[in-house]
């Protein structure tokens, strides 16, 4: 769920639609997803319900759908903040797009996403983000979904 | 001063639990006793017992649905908060609640 070729640094892209496309379709050529477009969907239902822009410089756009096969997550740092959509106050550098199946079949993978949501409120993890090359980037979020696994299993 | 909560968001996936994050961070930093449940894709966890409930001085629901067990919270004076803000601005969710506890509380 958590993929080396998922983690985009420094992109330049700009518009949140681009992202969300770009990312969605790395999920999709890695397997995790079935109708690339149908995720897509589900994510822009998602982002009109509320903007993901959560402030702190994040967005974290998901969609929880039947096209997605198996849980993943994505991280896009950009190269210059933009514009989230319609949240003009609050430019984001990072990016987080989450896929989640519609019917649950463990909770492992759920808690690995949940478990990085919560450090995203740190800000100290968030500047790791900021500064990190692939391979760091890789091993900061790997090291979270470790933690959870370890737990699960001490259980 | 005693806080319990509990966050949850339509989809159950990333809202809940940065809510939950950051309202502990912001009571931590008060000096406040706290507890937050979430109730998201993974279920309920970190459940508030009812003599918790009982017990709290201050009950913050930062939720866009409707949740489980709500019964635990009837006849009881409820901050209600907006999950979204519970997440980009606790302090301010916070701030609000002691308020509404200010004025209301009997």
């Amino acid at each position: 769920m958590i993929d080396k070729d998922l983690i985009v640094l420094d992109s330049d892209l700009s518009s949140k639609e681009d992202i969300i496309r770009f990312l969605g379709k790395k999920a999709d050529k890695l397997g995790y997803i079935t109708d690339l477009d149908e995720y897509i969907k589900a994510v822009e239902r998602r982002e009109e319900e509320f903007s993901t822009a959560v402030g702190y410089g994040i967005s974290i756009p998901h969609g929880k759908s039947e096209a997605v096969k198996e849980e993943f997550i994505a991280f896009m740092r950009m190269k210059n903040p933009i514009i989230w959509g319609d949240k003009v106050d609050e430019p984001v550098r990072l990016v987080f797009m989450i896929g989640v199946p519609e019917s649950k079949k463990g909770t492992t993978h759920l808690k690995i996403l949940a478990q990085i949501c919560k450090k995203l409120m740190d800000k100290d993890f968030r500047e790791r983000l900021l500064k990190a090359d692939q391979e760091q980037a890789y091993e900061l979020l790997m090291k979270i979904g470790k933690n959870i696994v370890s737990k699960e299993e001490a259980k | 001063m005693k806080v319990v909560g509990v966050t949850a968001c339509p989809t159950g996936i990333a809202h809940t639990y940065m809510a939950q994050e950051a309202l502990e961070k912001e009571c931590k930093k008060r000096g406040f006793d706290y507890h937050i449940e979430t109730q998201g894709s993974i279920g309920i966890e970190n459940e508030l017992s009812q003599e918790e409930i009982d017990e709290a001085d201050m009950i913050i629901l930062a939720v866009s649905i409707s949740i489980e067990e709500e019964e635990r919270f009837e006849d009881k004076l409820v901050y209600h908060a907006d999950v979204n803000e519970a997440v980009s601005d606790p302090k301010s969710v916070i701030d609000k609640a002691i308020d509404f506890y200010k004025k209301n509380k009997k």
